[in-house]
């Protein structure tokens, strides 16, 4: 894949906090969730449980909250099996195909058949990810599809959580696709799908009214901290 | 090769009168277009880097069609060495066999679709229901037209003709239809929330999913899907087979012209600076990923595009698709898109149905839907130069005289007679004498032959007593000559 | 008859600057951009089809060219010779007693506005003759003319005019006197619609409204009794 000349990523001036100060801005102007978590991986779960209950929304002392969301080695450290669990939502695990999944008290099975994982996916409230990169610009977060990082749990739970590193933000659209280009060197291609998502959902077919929610996410939320 | 479009269904006349005739239609068509165009204005005053891009993104389009076959050769062999499968089609038929090819062998049986224009320009849905399946559009605006049983409305916002109510009407009766609750109420939200319900239904049923694709990246052969609701991404992650059919115009070379177009559609169609969905593919699901489609078919539709080629036409195979023209166009607004017959409506559809589906198919709209006010070229963000086609239209159907003889003999009488000052100064004293049969309040209400057009719904001033250069010559002899 | 055109103020030079040889001053601005725009191209093609060789083809094109270069429209060229106003904003040029400028519809055509990319000479022409000029809602709009167009279609012209004259309905309900454009086309069809509607709403070129400026007639009532008038003699008016 060709490579731009300027092939570093620009982080513009001002440095990282700027850039995620203008990222929270375009994603929130989007109608899009965001919290900051400064103080590391407490902070961060601390946020998880803000996010999950101000987005998934509040049934009652009894709400179920279903999770779906990445197991990824990046997340490990969160220990999201347990800290879910806590909050009183029931954890399901992206099934890698790799034979992953953990295997967790109180964790429903995730069934292995195509369209088991579909309507899985479907019923679950809230989907937990990560990404790849994201754009401050445009207010735009990158999901890469591979056996571990599926592509449902941005798209058919009601509502999509990201977790984004500062470091993880850049200032334009070609700044992540230079950081695409080089993914794609290293695996001598591209991923068989890569999402940029910009905000929850949204249509304007009816009367140029804007509808949020239409066949993806009602909600789309991003915590931006370091764990 | 020439291409092939779907009948335009009623007569230019006929259609141009029930435009005229809805009222409701034509303030939904001028809020929405009046409120699109707002937005890109805005959208690029706030963004000068797009409008960076833009100018870049036109010299890579254009960069691109000079090498069409070669792009698209490349992008068949990357997409084929990932497990995906490439097959060129000259027009509709090619497509639906293609796709019921496919669909039989996969036991296929029902079908969502996301937008895309190059399969209403095949009427690909009426090949697939005609075999047996069951086609669902999952476009919000697609699902309304579909329900309604109409053509598209308009190239982004197909169901921009319609009002809430016409909306809710139409939910309630395939809420009826299928024994589900209907929608609540007609506020966005309640009936967005319909909808939903009953697509998702439909997505998690479906065999099969056909996509449009706004780009194709040969470099590493990539499917690129611009949409805002979601429905893309379904389309193309959910079913087992997803085949994408898309126009051979759409290739760019590289990742680095991609950059610069990957905004335009959104910064030119609704003033977002990116669509809340952009999705790269790039053949169907690899080895241990348990999503995605598990076959990948891209169908390149050729049906009258390559013959533009080489062409002074060659630009217009730049559209991307964003109606801007649509929402700058004093006729647009005034008649809706239904009325131009063709799922292209607006100025890119004055050009592009008859470059498609031949002058024959569509004759009116070079001179009929067109007053030559010069607004599509300006906004076109890729710069292509509708009124000067619009003109080049106009200019081969007078040579293939496919005017009608009445319009043919005045033009040439006119011509004739006023090529020359005795000539035009006697059909100014013939003009001046026959106007008094046709007038009244001393306003010409009525005219003989073309210009009876212009008095059917118009005054006219009449002739003045003495033209200019007789005023002229009687001051200059009357001050006694001098100058 | 682009070619009667061309022959008429053909004075023979066909080289030496066009600023040397006086301006044609064209009173249309659709008029002046089919000249400086269509022109050329027009009699080059024009001739190839009839059979002429390329030189007299290219020969043709410079000779339309030529024209071009000198044809000014008008709203420009008053503009860049206008002598200096009077001092300060004080309508002089309105009725006695009355120190307000007289505001004024302002209509530029299609051709003006994207061709010439004439829009804001005839604003300031206005503003110097005394009046207080403001453009019409939706003003980038199209208002049906288009030359056959509004021959061709009677009914989508007809609803295109009603569409800019709605816009007019706002700026007449603000208290505008008169609409004034530069586009004889625009004029005889918002003009036309509107006598078809029984309406006398007084529209004006900008030639006749300078006119009225200069002798100090820029009122209501001369606004009102220019407009009908058939006159071509403006002694007579």
């Amino acid at each position: 894949m060709t490579r731009h000349a300027n092939a570093a990523p620009l982080q513009g001036t001002g440095g990282v906090d700027a850039l995620v100060a203008e990222f929270v801005e375009s994603w929130r102007g989007l109608e899009g969730d965001a919290w900051i978590a400064r103080g590391g991986r407490d902070d961060v779960c601390h946020a998880i449980g803000e996010a999950v209950r101000t987005m998934v929304g509040d049934g009652g002392p009894e709400t179920r909250r279903r999770v779906l969301a990445w197991a990824t080695a990046d997340l490990a450290s969160l220990e999201l099996p347990g800290l879910l669990a806590e909050l009183g939502c029931e954890y399901v695990p992206w099934p890698s195909g790799s034979g992953g999944g953990a295997e967790v008290a109180g964790a429903e099975a995730a069934a292995p058949t195509a369209a088991g994982l579909l309507n899985l996916a479907a019923a679950r409230d809230i989907g937990i990810t990560t990404c790849s990169w994201a754009v401050a610009e445009t207010g735009t977060i990158a999901l890469y599809a591979t056996p571990a990082t599926g592509r449902l749990p941005s798209l058919l739970p009601t509502a999509h959580l990201a977790l984004v590193r500062p470091s993880q933000v850049v200032k334009t659209v070609a700044d992540g696709l230079r950081l695409l280009a080089d993914h794609v060197a290293r695996q001598d291609g591209p991923p068989s799908a890569v999402n940029l998502v910009s905000g929850p959902s949204r249509s304007a077919d009816i009367e140029g009214d804007l509808a949020v929610g239409v066949h993806g996410p009602r909600r789309a939320g991003v915590i931006i901290g370091d764990w | 090769m020439p291409g092939e479009l779907p009948p335009a269904g009623a007569t230019w006349a006929e259609r141009r009168r029930r435009a005229l005739a809805d009222p409701a239609m034509r303030a939904a068509v001028a809020k929405s277009t009046r409120n699109l165009a707002a937005k890109k204005e805005a959208a690029f005053a706030a963004y000068p880097a797009g409008e960076a891009m833009r100018t870049r993104a036109v010299i890579a389009r254009r960069g691109s069609l000079a090498r069409v076959d070669a792009l698209l050769d490349e992008l068949t062999r990357q997409i084929e060495a990932r497990g995906g499968h490439v097959s060129r089609a000259a027009g509709p038929a090619d497509v639906g066999r293609y796709v019921l090819d496919v669909a039989r062998r996969r036991g296929v049986e029902r079908v969502v679709k996301s937008k895309s224009m190059a399969t209403e320009e095949i009427a690909l849905n009426e090949q697939l229901e005609a075999a047996g399946l069951h086609v669902r559009e999952t476009d919000l605006g697609e699902y309304i037209i579909q329900l309604a049983g109409e053509r598209p409305a308009h190239i982004l916002v197909p169901a921009s003709h319609k009002t809430r109510e016409q909306v809710r009407a139409l939910f309630d009766e395939e809420a009826a239809r299928c024994a589900v609750d209907p929608p609540t109420g007609d506020a966005t939200p309640e009936l967005t929330a319909f909808a939903r319900r009953q697509l998702r239904e439909d997505f998690l049923a479906a065999d099969m999913g056909i996509s449009g694709g706004n780009f194709l990246v040969a470099e590493t052969g990539t499917l690129v899907l611009i949409t805002n609701e979601g429905n893309g991404r379904m389309t193309t992650s959910l079913p087992r087979v997803h085949i994408a059919v898309v126009g051979i115009d759409k290739i760019v070379a590289t990742w680095i012209d991609l950059a610069d177009l990957l905004q335009q559609p959104a910064l030119s169609g609704t003033g977002q600076r990116l669509s809340t969905y952009t999705t790269f593919i790039t053949g169907p699901r690899r080895e241990g990923e348990l999503d995605g489609p598990e076959e990948f078919h891209l169908v390149l539709l050729d049906n009258g595009r390559h013959e533009l080629l080489g062409t002074e036409f060659e630009d217009v195979l730049s559209c991307i698709r964003c109606g801007a023209c649509l929402n700058v166009c004093p006729v647009f607004r005034t008649i809706g898109g239904q009325a131009y017959g063709s799922m292209y409506s607006g100025p890119i559809g004055v050009v592009l149905t008859p470059l498609l589906g031949g002058l024959d198919r569509a004759p009116e709209l070079p001179k009929s839907a067109c007053s030559l006010c010069y607004a599509c070229g300006d906004a076109c963000p890729m710069e292509i130069e509708l009124p000067r086609h619009i003109l080049a239209l106009r200019r081969t159907e007078v040579e293939r005289s496919m005017e009608p003889w009445t319009v043919r003999l005045t033009f040439e009488l006119w011509g004739r007679f006023w090529a020359n000052p005795a000539g035009f100064r006697f059909t100014g004293r013939m003009a001046r004498l026959g106007q008094r049969a046709y007038l009244r309040d001393g306003r010409l209400q009525g005219a003989p032959g073309l210009v009876g057009g212009w008095t059917a719904t118009r005054d006219a001033p009449p002739l003045a007593r003495e033209s200019f250069h007789e005023w002229w010559w009687r001051r200059r002899r009357a001050s006694g000559a001098g100058t | 008859m682009a070619r009667q055109l061309v022959r008429a103020f053909d004075d023979g030079a066909t080289d030496g600057s066009p600023a040397e040889r006086p301006p044609v001053i064209a009173l249309s601005g659709s008029c002046a951009a089919m000249i400086k725009h269509e022109m050329p191209e027009l009699l080059e093609r024009d001739a190839l089809q009839r059979g002429r060789t390329p030189a007299t083809a290219t020969r043709w094109r410079r000779r339309a060219e030529a024209l071009a270069d000198r044809v000014v429209e008008l709203s420009e060229w008053l503009d860049s010779h206008a002598p200096p106003g009077p001092a300060g904003v004080e309508a002089t040029r309105t009725e006695p007693g009355v120190s307000a400028p007289l505001k004024v519809a302002s209509h530029t055509g299609c051709h003006m506005r994207r061709l010439l990319r004439v829009t804001e000479p005839p604003l300031r022409v206005l503003r110097r003759a005394g009046a207080e000029p403001t453009e019409l809602v939706d003003a980038e709009q199209c208002c049906g003319f288009g030359g056959s167009f509004g021959l061709l279609e009677p009914d989508i012209s007809a609803a295109m005019a009603d569409a800019k004259l709605a816009s007019l309905a706002t700026a007449r309900r603000d208290g505008v006197a008169c609409l004034v454009s530069s586009d004889l086309g625009c004029l005889m069809q918002l003009g036309g619609r509107l006598d078809r509607r029984g309406d006398e709403f007084p529209m004006l070129h900008l030639a006749e409204a300078v006119d009225l400026a200069d002798r100090h007639r820029l009122t209501p009532a001369d606004i009102g009794r220019a407009a009908r008038s058939q006159e071509a003699d403006p002694d007579a008016r």
